[in-house]
């Protein structure tokens, strides 16, 4: 059995897989992986099942002491890993004595990053995933994102097959496509060319849920919505306030704003790879 | 626009890129309507149609969030579902709960009253006059939409949504009564506190009312609550139904 303590948390590192599916119309959010291309690599690179449970990093990453030897893989973000301060290549398998500690910087680039392990971790289950959803206590090893003092245990089973090649995409933020979505044709024309043209930032009040964007205040008929509609992962609601917000991994599923328009599941993760504060833009493909 | 007929009303399908579909009516519904979209939606949900990964059902629109699988001609199976025989099937033994509520912290209050036209006194005491039923899921694991909110108390939701609202917060948001289930953030208007959390996580579904549901409130003050809650475990004890 391979074991890791966490002597730091980090900012916001948690267990995630690629999350709850069908269980929306009870209002359970999917959760899972910021970022699926980065996690997924990491279970490849080690032979592991596509949807093994990865610890997902956010900004500052934990400081990490292996209580066993293990085989790691880290991918997503740069955060200039190192283990014993030798400073270690993501995307491939790497070698971890017992004791060895792991540590890094905090990212200047995109930021979540992802570690994999030679076997599966064990965690909490619930509705089908081991993704943690902190808010209502599911998944992951209590529920939560790591503490001090966490242990993280996982079966090693070491895949024989470690050759696994590809080719890695830096991630490069360019503009962010998105589709209209359903209220779309409620922005008059200035707020659609300020959506397309314009610049947005991530605001640090930011999580899981939600992503709230800065950027030209977007103005809209009918603000307000009376009834509560259907949202996913994506959809990029406008609040009165002209300022919108873009529901992410661990979002509601109703929402009482209009949906001007939505991310598609795949870019969705270039998306949440976007630094906060640094300056995007959507890229629209239709005339409007 | 493709379409399917029910129960001789016209239900719209609307298809975003093979992304999702949302079905809807050409006017909103009845809240308590025999075939409310909400129920169309726990139709389709039940059938676990394998072209689908997810159903959110409102009140207005059902979303189905669609995977590879789908083709465009799969939409007339949506129209084919026997709906009548599967709604008869849904369980129509709904249980009454009571809830006691205190109405004294100022929340959102002035917001309500402004936007209503009525004093704290009279919205109090229309809303522990009336009975509430589990209208959908939605939000957030947990949370209750209610019905049954008379239409000269609807509020509209925050221009901005407030970064956290507290479990078992009683709200307005809308046509609809609420009770938030877990910390969240929230758009709804806040107007007292629940004695007890309404959670079934991580059980299904999630919330202890069902669908159809019915729940009323009595207002309490803050040493009742708090006596309540010390000294009773959840809402089936109070409410007798261990």
């Amino acid at each position: 059995m391979g074991k890791i303590k966490i002597d730091k948390p980090g900012m916001y590192s948690s267990i995630q897989d690629f999350g709850r599916i069908g269980y929306a119309y009870y209002a359970i959010p999917p959760s899972g992986v910021m970022d699926k291309g980065s996690a997924f690599l990491a279970n490849k690179i080690l032979g592991n099942p596509d949807n093994c449970p990865v610890l997902e990093m956010t900004i500052i990453p934990p400081q990490l002491t292996f209580l066993t030897d293990a085989v790691i893989c880290l991918t997503g973000s740069n955060m200039n890993f190192k283990i014993n301060n030798i400073i270690c290549n993501n995307y491939q398998a790497i070698k971890v004595n017992k004791g060895d500690i792991l540590n890094g910087n905090p990212s200047s680039g995109s930021h979540r990053s992802y570690l994999a392990v030679n076997g599966m971790f064990k965690t909490l289950k619930h509705y089908g995933s081991a993704s943690t959803y902190s808010n209502a206590k599911l998944g992951g090893l209590s529920g939560t994102k790591l503490k001090q003092e966490d242990i993280l245990e996982w079966n090693d089973t070491l895949s024989k097959n470690l050759t696994f090649e590809f080719t890695k995409e830096k991630h490069q933020i360019q503009a962010i496509q998105i589709n209209k979505g359903p209220e779309f044709d409620w922005l008059p024309q200035e707020s659609k060319v300020n959506l397309i043209e314009s610049f947005f930032t991530i605001q640090t009040d930011s999580n899981r849920m939600g992503a709230r964007l800065k950027g030209p205040n977007l103005e809209i008929q009918n603000k307000h919505i009376n009834r509560s509609l259907p949202v996913l992962p994506g959809f990029i609601q406008l609040p009165p306030s002209g300022s919108p917000i873009v529901i992410l991994q661990d979002g509601q599923t109703t929402g009482g704003y209009p949906r001007i328009a939505y991310i598609r599941q795949d870019e969705l993760s270039k998306f949440n790879q976007i630094p906060i504060s640094k300056p995007f833009q959507f890229a629209l493909d239709l005339e409007f | 626009m493709p379409y399917f007929l029910l129960n001789n009303q016209k239900i719209n399908i609307e298809n975003y890129n093979d992304d999702f579909l949302l079905l809807k009516r050409d006017q909103n519904d009845n809240l308590r309507d025999e075939y409310s979209l909400t129920k169309i939606g726990q139709v389709i949900y039940k059938s676990d149609i394998t072209f689908i990964d997810e159903v959110i059902a409102t009140d207005t629109e059902i979303c189905l969030k669609l995977n590879n699988s789908f083709k465009e001609k799969d939409i007339q199976k949506l129209a084919n579902l026997n709906y009548k025989s599967e709604l008869n099937k849904i369980s129509q033994n709904s249980k009454t709960f009571l809830m006691p509520v205190c109405f004294e912290e100022k929340d959102d209050w002035n917001t309500v009253e402004k936007q209503t036209n009525k004093t704290k006194k009279e919205i109090i005491e229309s809303i522990v006059n009336l009975n509430f039923d589990l209208a959908m899921f939605g939000f957030l694991p947990g949370f209750v939409y209610l019905n049954g909110l008379p239409p000269k108390l609807y509020c509209a939701r925050k221009s901005n949504p407030s970064k956290y609202v507290k479990p078992n917060s009683l709200a307005i948001g809308g046509p609809y009564l609420g009770i938030y289930s877990i910390p969240s953030p929230g758009g709804w208007n806040v107007i007292g506190k629940c004695a007890f959390s309404l959670n079934n996580i991580p059980y299904l579904p999630p919330n202890i009312l069902n669908i159809g549901d019915i729940i009323r409130f009595e207002s309490v003050s803050s040493e009742k609550l708090y006596s309540i809650q010390n000294n009773i475990s959840s809402i089936t004890a109070y409410n007798g139904k261990n």
